[in-house]
């Protein structure tokens, strides 16, 4: 749908492939972890060019693009499977809203360069959908916040430098009027990282924290206030969380693999094949009205809630259809659609649950009552 | 990015001007000129979709996508009765053409090719789900139209926009009704088992409706790709539109299966809009050529 674009957003598009053709060696979409260091030297290549920073204001060293930019950048880099976006971004657009200038003049340069990476340390064992109810205590103690608790699930954050950690600064009870947002260092005084292997070959992590010091420069926005920005941040995103590119390499990496086993041929295979293709441009429709409405700087929470629900099922459905289709093929290790199918069990999870996307379209789109 | 998945002010203009004007019968909507936008080669296919969605929403009967098709097949001469409601066209495959009793043009579609036809015989009316008028007959083939692809496609297009309208009709009301009706003690709507696959539907004619604009950019551009996105929002949209009304009958719960409810009007609009012969078999394949596979 490359029509929806400007001239210059395509030539942009062009550019990017053409960086893209150099990394074709790193097929790190599906799976960062085993690749994390030629990972970091992507998004270093990236920050070189000003990617990282794209949509930023100039004033703050970026291109002051508008979000299609970053919208076509991560389309492409998901096509070409070379990598997924870095979390840094989302902890640079809350410095950007609430920062301030030392944390700022810190920070930004570093993220925008590539060359420090985040985790974020949001979920718990107990508090996953719900995030409000966290438990995590930051206790402020002069000039240092003493972090305790556990936090569960955090992706990257064995490969990282810092933790973007969301804890517990108010009462017990304060839900989301009582957190607060700290940027902390992996290799701390009492943080402990267990890795938990996952289905894909990748892990996620346990994090806990017993007595932490975290310096109080490093609170980032307002004590308490860390539920708006958390919000703001994620407006701000959510037009580059899920490009339609992811899915068109998906489709073509299923027919690929049913071509090498020769069930391509098969008319149902193929009806099978074109009725996917179709919900890949309904994807991308969804996707792209998501960027529209950023651009216009309009809410697309909805919007984006549809698109996420969408395109992550829809990954799991093509991946699946490769096993359906595919037969006992699918089932030797190696086989190039097996990743694709272990991978994309976390989409429905990660991010916000398939369930709770679908309360809030129910909430906000339809005007239905109830919790998610 | 342009913004091409909203509706502009000149477009919205449009629609409501369609949705004030479609209760007046064949000849009020022929006069707004609804379905002839972009038939005379010029763009217009946004206009086209724009009208649509009007007529979708409203379940308006009668032969749109039918003329919409014969009038970009058609030469200047006789697209001019048609365009102006004087004359009816029945567009399809025999022998149960739409509303061919009603016809006195007649366009024959094989695949995705088009001819003029000509009814041998006498046509034997059959009433349908919709309450339209259609009719049995053989046809005799004529010479072959050219432009029949970018006919199918206007054609695809405004029965996506159509399609997506109705469903989007249906869900709103489902939806009302869920905010409503209370059971339990409260609103049927607060439990998720009702509003989730409420949801579901949303996600869909979302799709639907964005995919049928985008693709109506496309076209108006004069983009290759406007013919496999006219077929992949048809189909799109056809899923969509009856996945939501399905929801809405059940929604509705015993209400949504009479006569009398909300839904029927819908339901049956829908269930007439997909059945339309548009060349399936063709818009899969346009739709997996664009998405690169069997290369």
């Amino acid at each position: 749908m490359n029509r929806l674009f400007g001239a210059e957003e395509e030539a942009f598009r062009r550019e990017v492939r053409a960086f893209l053709a150099g990394w074709a060696d790193l097929d790190a979409y599906l799976c960062h972890g085993p690749k994390w260091p030629r990972v970091a030297e992507l998004f270093r290549a990236l920050g070189a060019r000003g990617w990282l920073s794209l949509a930023w204001p100039k004033s703050h060293g970026g291109l002051g693009l508008p979000p299609s930019y970053e919208y076509i950048l991560w389309d492409e880099v998901a096509f070409a499977r070379a990598a997924r976006n870095p979390l840094a971004t989302i902890v640079a657009r809350t410095l950007l809203r609430a920062g301030d200038d030392a944390q700022r003049a810190r920070w930004l340069p570093r993220i925008r360069a590539g060359e420090i990476h985040f985790a974020l340390g949001y979920s718990e064992p107990e508090a996953g959908s719900d995030l409000a109810g966290l438990r995590t205590r930051a206790v402020r103690r002069g000039d240092v916040y003493v972090v305790s608790g556990d936090k569960c699930w955090q992706s990257y954050a064995g490969h990282v430098d810092l933790l973007w950690l969301l804890a517990r600064t108010g009462e017990p009870g304060s839900r989301g009027g009582g957190l607060s947002l700290f940027i902390v260092d992996r290799v701390s005084p009492g943080l402990t990282l267990t890795p938990l292997p996952t289905l894909d070959g990748d892990a996620l992590y346990a994090c806990r924290f017993e007595e932490v010091e975290v310096p109080v420069d490093r609170r980032v926005g307002p004590e308490h206030g860390a539920w708006q920005l958390m919000g703001d941040a994620l407006a701000d995103e959510r037009h580059i969380q899920f490009p339609a590119g992811r899915l068109k390499r998906d489709l073509l990496e299923v027919e690929g693999f049913l071509r090498e086993t020769g069930r391509e041929r098969d008319p149902l295979v193929q009806r099978g094949l074109a009725e996917l293709a179709v919900a890949v441009l309904e994807a991308e429709a969804l996707a792209l009205r998501v960027v529209e409405l950023t651009q216009a700087g309009r809410s697309a929470v909805v919007e984006a809630a549809a698109n996420k629900v969408f395109h992550t099922e829809l990954c799991q459905e093509i991946a699946a259809r490769a096993f359906e289709w595919g037969g006992p093929e699918s089932l030797v290790r190696g086989a190039r659609v097996q990743l694709l199918w272990l991978q994309s069990l976390w989409e429905t999870i990660g991010g916000g649950t398939s369930e709770v996307m679908r309360g809030v379209i129910a909430r906000q789109g339809l005007g239905l009552g109830g919790r998610s | 990015m342009i913004a091409a998945l909203e509706l502009d002010g000149e477009r919205a203009a449009v629609r409501d001007a369609v949705a004030a004007g479609c209760g007046g019968g064949w000849a009020a909507l022929a006069e707004l000129g609804a379905l002839a936008a972009g038939a005379d080669g010029e763009s217009g296919a946004c206009e086209l979709v724009a009208s649509c969605e009007a007529l979708g929403a409203a379940a308006v009967a009668g032969p749109i996508v039918e003329t919409v098709i014969a009038l970009r097949l058609l030469p200047d001469a006789e697209r001019a009765p048609i365009a102006s409601g004087a004359a009816r066209v029945a567009v399809g495959t025999p022998p149960l053409l739409p509303f061919a009793p009603e016809a006195s043009v007649f366009i024959e579609l094989d695949g995705g090719r088009a001819f003029r036809a000509e009814p041998r015989g006498a046509i034997h009316a059959v009433e349908t789900l919709g309450g339209d008028a259609w009719g049995r007959v053989e046809l005799v083939r004529g010479a072959e139209l050219p432009g029949a692809p970018a006919a199918l496609a206007a054609g695809r297009l405004a029965c996506a926009a159509l399609l997506a309208a109705a469903g989007r009709r249906a869900l709103e009301a489902a939806a009302e009704h869920a905010r409503t009706r209370k059971q339990f003690g409260r609103a049927i709507g607060e439990f998720q088992a009702v509003a989730h696959p409420l949801a579901d539907a949303f996600v869909r004619i979302a799709a639907a409706e964005m995919l049928a604009r985008a693709a109506a950019h496309h076209a108006d551009q004069g983009a290759p790709e406007a013919e496999a996105l006219a077929a992949a929002a048809w189909l799109s949209a056809r899923r969509a539109a009856l996945g939501a009304v399905r929801r809405a009958h059940q929604t509705f719960g015993a209400v949504g299966i009479t006569l009398e409810g909300p839904v029927f009007p819908l339901t049956r609009r829908i269930r007439q809009w997909a059945s339309l012969a548009l060349d399936e078999p063709g818009a899969f394949a346009l739709a997996a050529a664009h998405a690169g596979l069997g290369r």
